[in-house]
């Protein structure tokens, strides 16, 4: 907790209590009516120097009321053998109110100071330096007298100032949702499909020319049968499955929500592209293409994946 | 003739306010019981409700003889009649004698144990329930009777508020030597670049390693205070010294302790007690540098 918390009045309330232990009912903020704090003149300045009376509410267990003498902080005592200033940078110079920068002090320092109990002056937070007296307004229950604020602008704080955000998106699966569905239409959350296989000429002939006719992104939603039938005997091959063409059907659908069933992408590998399609990485190629299908779970497989063709365009 | 005071002064008042320039006062006169005129002897010759008798009293006698006086005494019943009798709060009365000041505040009624009766009154645990105020027949000034509401509540504030001196606005010091604090100045400093050598000082005397980083830590982070340059660990130094300054707490912070919440870890350290500039006690706070060399 800092050095001082809560409103100007709390401090006093709890002081009135903690000294008048007898008190079966204690003050509080609602039920009593706190005059204006008066001066009370004292030769020295850690004396008690301000009166008030308080007086009961009908709403209070009380009748009557009683003055008090009590002690408010000096502020020049406060910060005896200290400067109270502020080093901030501000953006875009603008004007700096009290009610903008006497948060700043309160944080700093430990202290509750309320902006409607002062006055002080307001400056342009620029790279000027100002010195502005905070004045302590008769009202303040806890404070008195003036301390001169020294303001200067500060060097832009990294953490404060320039990176804002923290909390980043960070890394995703290959297959999330982002990549495949972003809109997240057909309800894809899947798991990790284990078809992160480097393809070759060799691997799948017929894919071959269209792989290398390709230089720029183009996104399909299809893909031709005869590519089809070709790239699932590869997969079969390689992952020991059996899928047939005809769950793939694309045309009539029959197995229900899954509309988009196979379709190809051809992107240039940028460091953007690389980031946002944590599949297509390969080192040393300049292109991918991307063959994205779904299948269904009595294939054995969770039911989306990517296959990429690096090339060089 | 005023309500707010007592009953036989009222009656008084009353009589030299018809008889001026003459100034009887209770020490020099004494007032016989009141009397009802009406059935009595003076029946026909007033339409006052009471009669008494004054005569002279006190030493030396500043009168002779005595006089009949006729005046109206006031019937309790009748203050409903110019005043809306809401609920009185007092606290928990047994009898009607309990209240009577209770009475005096939120009616402006002074009635005396000698104007009243104490009959008991008719209240629950809670203090909720009614009482009758009863005149008794000598009171000089009232008769008849009024029933009032009670509530619990109107415990006189000047009997619970007694010290009203509260001194517990403190500075983090009180010193009429310096008045500066050492806490004020330690609230914004950031000492984690200190963190392992601070994390091992031990409560107790502050020395070694732990005075040396401290020192060093005061020096270099304290930009805004006059000890700027002049925080020391010089024997003897009145000033600016952390020799013979003691650890009192390191450790966690708490919420409970008066320092700056941003921080993980704080230090408390007691300066020494013949320390003029500054004094007190002070927390110097720290959290755990993120690792920046992993990046």
């Amino acid at each position: 907790m800092p050095l001082y918390a809560g409103k100007d009045i709390d401090l006093l309330i709890a002081a009135i209590n903690r000294d008048n232990p007898a008190m079966t009912w204690k003050l509080n903020a609602t039920d009593f009516i706190y005059s204006k704090p008066a001066v009370y003149e004292v030769p020295n300045v850690l004396d008690h120097n301000t009166q008030i009376r308080v007086t009961a509410k009908e709403s209070s267990p009380y009748r009557g009321n009683v003055i008090l003498t009590y002690r408010r902080l000096d502020l020049a005592v406060l910060f005896r053998s200290q400067k109270l200033e502020l080093k901030r940078f501000v953006k875009d110079a603008t004007w700096m109110t009290p009610a903008t920068y006497i948060p700043l002090v309160n944080q700093k320092y430990g202290l509750n100071l309320d902006v409607t109990k002062l006055t002080a002056g307001n400056f342009y937070g620029g790279w000027q330096s100002y010195t502005r007296p905070i004045v302590m307004s008769e009202l303040s229950y806890q404070y008195v007298g003036t301390i001169n604020l020294y303001w200067s602008q500060d060097l832009e704080e990294l953490g404060l100032d320039v990176l804002t955000q923290g909390e980043l998106d960070g890394a995703k699966w290959p297959n999330g949702v982002s990549v495949f569905d972003p809109e997240g239409t057909y309800g894809l959350r899947n798991e990790f499909l284990p078809l992160y296989r480097d393809y070759t000429e060799e691997s799948i002939t017929g894919l071959w020319p269209l792989v290398t006719t390709q230089t720029s992104f183009v996104w399909s939603t299809s893909i031709p049968s005869y590519l089809f039938k070709d790239l699932l005997t590869e997969i079969n091959t390689a992952y020991s499955l059996g899928m047939k063409f005809e769950d793939f059907h694309v045309t009539d659908n029959p197995k229900g929500i899954y509309g988009r069933t196979m379709g190809y992408r051809f992107m240039p590998l940028t460091p953007a592209t690389r980031l946002a399609y944590p599949l297509a990485n390969r080192v040393g190629a300049t292109h991918v293409l991307l063959l994205w299908f779904v299948n269904h779970p009595e294939f054995g497989l969770t039911n989306m994946g990517y296959l990429p063709f690096y090339y060089n365009a | 003739m005023s309500v707010f005071i007592n009953s036989k002064q009222a009656v008084i008042d009353y009589i030299n306010a018809v008889n001026a320039p003459v100034r009887i006062t209770p020490t020099n006169v004494k007032l016989s019981k009141p009397y009802e005129v009406s059935g009595g002897r003076y029946a026909t010759q007033t339409l006052k409700n009471t009669w008494s008798i004054v005569e002279p009293d006190g030493t030396p006698l500043t009168f002779r003889g005595r006089k009949v006086i006729f005046y109206n005494r006031l019937d309790l019943a009748d203050f409903a009649r110019f005043r809306p009798v809401r609920p009185l709060k007092a606290p928990k009365p047994t009898s009607v004698h309990g209240m009577l000041a209770a009475i005096q505040y939120y009616f402006a009624i002074k009635l005396s144990v000698d104007d009243v009766e104490d009959d008991p009154t008719n209240l629950d645990v809670d203090g909720v329930g009614t009482v009758t105020v009863r005149a008794k027949a000598t009171s000089p000034l009232w008769i008849g009777s009024i029933t009032f509401d009670v509530l619990p509540g109107g415990l006189p504030l000047e009997e619970y508020l007694t010290n009203i001196t509260p001194d517990q606005i403190k500075y983090p010091i009180d010193n009429f030597k310096t008045g500066s604090s050492a806490a004020v100045i330690a609230y914004p400093l950031d000492a984690t670049p200190y963190r392992d050598n601070l994390l091992i000082i031990e409560e107790g005397l502050l020395h070694g390693t732990g005075l040396a980083t401290v020192l060093e830590a005061m020096l270099t982070l304290d930009t805004s205070s006059d000890g700027k340059t002049l925080w020391n660990s010089s024997v003897g130094s009145l000033t600016w010294s952390l020799e013979g300054a003691t650890v009192f707490y390191n450790g966690l912070n708490e919420a409970a302790l008066p320092t700056n919440p941003a921080f993980k870890y704080v230090i408390g350290i007691e300066l020494r007690g013949d320390l003029t500039i500054p004094s007190g006690r002070f927390y110097l706070h720290y959290s755990d540098p993120e690792d920046a060399s992993a990046a």
